[in-house]
């Protein structure tokens, strides 16, 4: 009943000559090659093996800001947790927006050198993260990534960028396709995949989803702490909370349920430890993601084969971090009944490992010469 | 929605259970493996998941009886399977053991058939014949010569000496050979109980054996002897074979034309 996880420094295993002495002969035995599936999302980052190895980590990077702290951290680069517990003498990166690398859309809007900075994090992030599966350094390493729905060829081309360096072969998959995938739903379906920078919405026919079968909202996790801050500025503007504060307080206590008992955090007012009721705000801030979620899925439903269109209402699964808002499946399925004429949604098992799961099943059954062919 | 509440008992069971069916490793050996950090899953979260799950279950169903009814029916229910995954294990245990006494009496028998069958052999083979035939021919003449010379001293007449020498013979012949027929009959008896006893075990191994994988295949933990292996690509028996295929497939290619629009630009 135990996970295990090990940071290793395998730093060897990144670089282009290590990867050419691995044997390609060796690759014809099982035991050489690991399969990975990877879900690197913009709050966290999730891998599930097939030796396996499951990590899920925050998707952070931190390089220490000068002399001083790099000589404390002994380090010279910070990842996950690490970056939440040193933050104040880190450089943090937060690589991935939307659930694609910052700066590698068409967005005008980041610079050039920022783009080029959270390019490094998300490479590292990535190493950071096959370090985490616990290879041996002589295997071959197959991995799975997945992606938002509607990432651009240049999103896709910047994480193919980010994982060459340390994965031999590596196959973009859209993210709610690898959810639907791994829960073995592959016809008649939708699926909806709660991030931090993005909810993801799929459709499932029984073939390759198509872009009109695809919805990205930009309401996510991150969105609610955005709200969430906003509520609780508004009716307890004495309290002096960090986003961190907030984003710990969601993850203890998210729910839309009404009956939930009350939500009390003890932060400072005024610098002294002061209980706060914060259950209204939470809860309001909880809800504001499901009007959005409810729409989108209407379009994908009514733009659906009428004939089947009742079976997909009535086959919603709800994933991703943000699912694991407590009674979100239930209020989702009220607001269809309410707006859509009816529906029933239900929480896969395992939301944060949901998609790396299910990545980590198309690697296992992807055929062999299909690898070859993309190392 | 009463809450349901895993009682002392229960928990117990269910810990006993769960301890049987996890893999067993040392500390040692997971530092062999590398491993230096272990995440551990405290038990009262799994109960609380396990109630929690049949919560919720209940909650989808859309049962709209009053869950007080039926609490006790299923905690009685999961109690029962508990207590019934504890009799299987018992049964598995007795039969591991059952199987390694087996497999010991197996071996033990086989060796003693061996020499049996060894020493019946050098029985039957000619030298050791030829011996006992050597000394009948001397008992048959020290008795011809003491006949010879009691009745020759008593004035019996040749021709009479002769009948009782020839009786004398054929008595002997008779009684060994009859003792012969008893011994080879009771090594032959012998190899025969050998045998049958050997088959009898070879039978019950077999039976153990089979109940074995009958209950490692219901999942009662039972320690695998091979280790864990990834066998790629989508098994031919599963249901969703072709449209997995096509999937697939479908995934590579796009994954290909991903890579020729990237070395164009």
């Amino acid at each position: 009943m135990a996970t295990t996880g090990k940071n290793k420094d395998n730093a060897n295993s990144s670089t282009g000559a290590s990867k050419a002495s691995k044997s390609k002969g060796s690759a014809d035995t099982e035991q050489s090659i690991v399969w990975i599936g990877m879900d690197l999302g913009t709050s966290r980052t999730a891998i599930a093996c097939s030796n396996g190895v499951r990590e899920s980590f925050p998707s952070l990077v931190g390089y220490p800001k000068d002399i001083i702290s790099h000589k404390m951290l002994g380090t010279d680069v910070l990842y996950g947790k690490d970056v939440i517990a040193r933050r104040l003498s880190l450089n943090v990166y937060r690589p991935l927006e939307a659930g694609v690398i910052k700066g590698s859309g068409d967005d005008k809007n980041v610079a050039a050198d920022e783009a080029e900075a959270n390019m490094t994090a998300a490479r590292q992030l990535v190493k950071h993260a096959i370090r985490s599966a616990n290879a041996p350094a002589d295997s071959l390493v197959y991995c799975v990534i997945g992606a938002p729905a509607e990432a651009s060829i240049n999103n896709r081309h910047a994480l193919l960028e980010a994982a060459k360096e340390v994965i031999d072969s590596v196959i973009i998959c859209s993210e709610p396709f690898s959810v639907a995938y791994g829960m073995n739903v592959l016809t008649d379906a939708l699926v909806i995949d709660i991030g931090a920078g993005t909810t993801d919405l799929c459709r499932m026919h029984g073939t390759m989803p198509e872009a009109e079968d695809q919805v990205t909202l930009d309401h996510g996790g991150d969105i609610l702490d955005a709200k969430l801050s906003e509520l609780l500025k508004k009716s307890h503007p004495e309290v002096s909370f960090s986003l961190q504060m907030i984003v710990d307080a969601k993850e203890r206590f998210s729910t839309v349920r009404s009956t939930s008992d009350p939500i009390l955090v003890t932060w400072p007012v005024n610098g002294r430890p002061t209980e706060i009721d914060i259950t209204n705000e939470m809860k309001e801030a909880c809800f504001s993601i499901i009007p959005p979620i409810v729409e989108a899925l209407g379009k994908l439903v009514a733009s659906f084969d009428p004939e089947f269109q009742e079976v997909l209402r009535n086959n919603v699964l709800l994933g991703g971090g943000g699912s694991q808002i407590r009674g979100l499946a239930e209020a989702i399925s009220d607001y269809m009944d309410e707006h859509l004429g009816g529906g029933q949604v239900r929480q896969v098992e395992e939301p944060v490992f949901a998609g790396a799961n299910g990545a980590l099943l198309i690697s296992k059954d992807m055929p062999p010469e299909y690898w070859e062919q993309l190392s | 929605m009463v809450p349901l509440v895993m009682t002392r008992s229960l928990a117990r069971n269910l810990f006993h259970m769960l301890r049987g069916a996890a893999e067993k490793t040392t500390v040692e050996g997971l530092k062999k493996r590398g491993l230096r950090t272990v995440s551990v899953l405290n038990f009262r979260d799994v109960q609380m998941i396990i109630v929690r799950s049949i919560e919720n279950t209940l909650q989808r169903r859309g049962l709209d009886f009053d869950q007080s009814d039926i609490q006790d029916e299923v905690r009685h229910e999961f109690l029962s399977l508990i207590r019934e995954r504890d009799v299987l294990q018992g049964t598995v245990d007795a039969l591991l053991r059952e199987k390694g006494e087996l497999a010991e009496n197996r071996s033990a028998l086989a060796t003693e058939l061996d020499k049996a069958t060894l020493e019946y052999e050098n029985a039957q083979s000619s030298s050791e014949a030829g011996d006992s035939d050597q000394e009948i021919a001397a008992l048959m003449k020290r008795i011809a010569s003491e006949v010879i010379a009691t009745q020759s001293a008593a004035g019996v007449k040749p021709q009479l000496t002769d009948t009782t020498l020839s009786l004398v013979q054929a008595a002997l012949q008779d009684h060994l050979q009859t003792m012969g027929q008893q011994s080879e009959n009771g090594q032959q008896t012998n190899l025969n109980q050998l045998q049958r006893r050997i088959e009898k075990l070879k039978r019950k191994l077999h039976e153990t054996e089979h109940m074995l994988e009958r209950a490692r295949a219901n999942g009662v933990g039972i320690e695998s002897l091979s280790g864990e292996s990834v066998d790629p690509g989508v098994k031919h028996n599963d249901p969703d074979f072709e449209v997995k295929k096509e999937l697939l497939g479908e995934i590579f290619r796009l994954n290909v034309e991903l890579r020729q629009l990237l070395n164009k630009n």
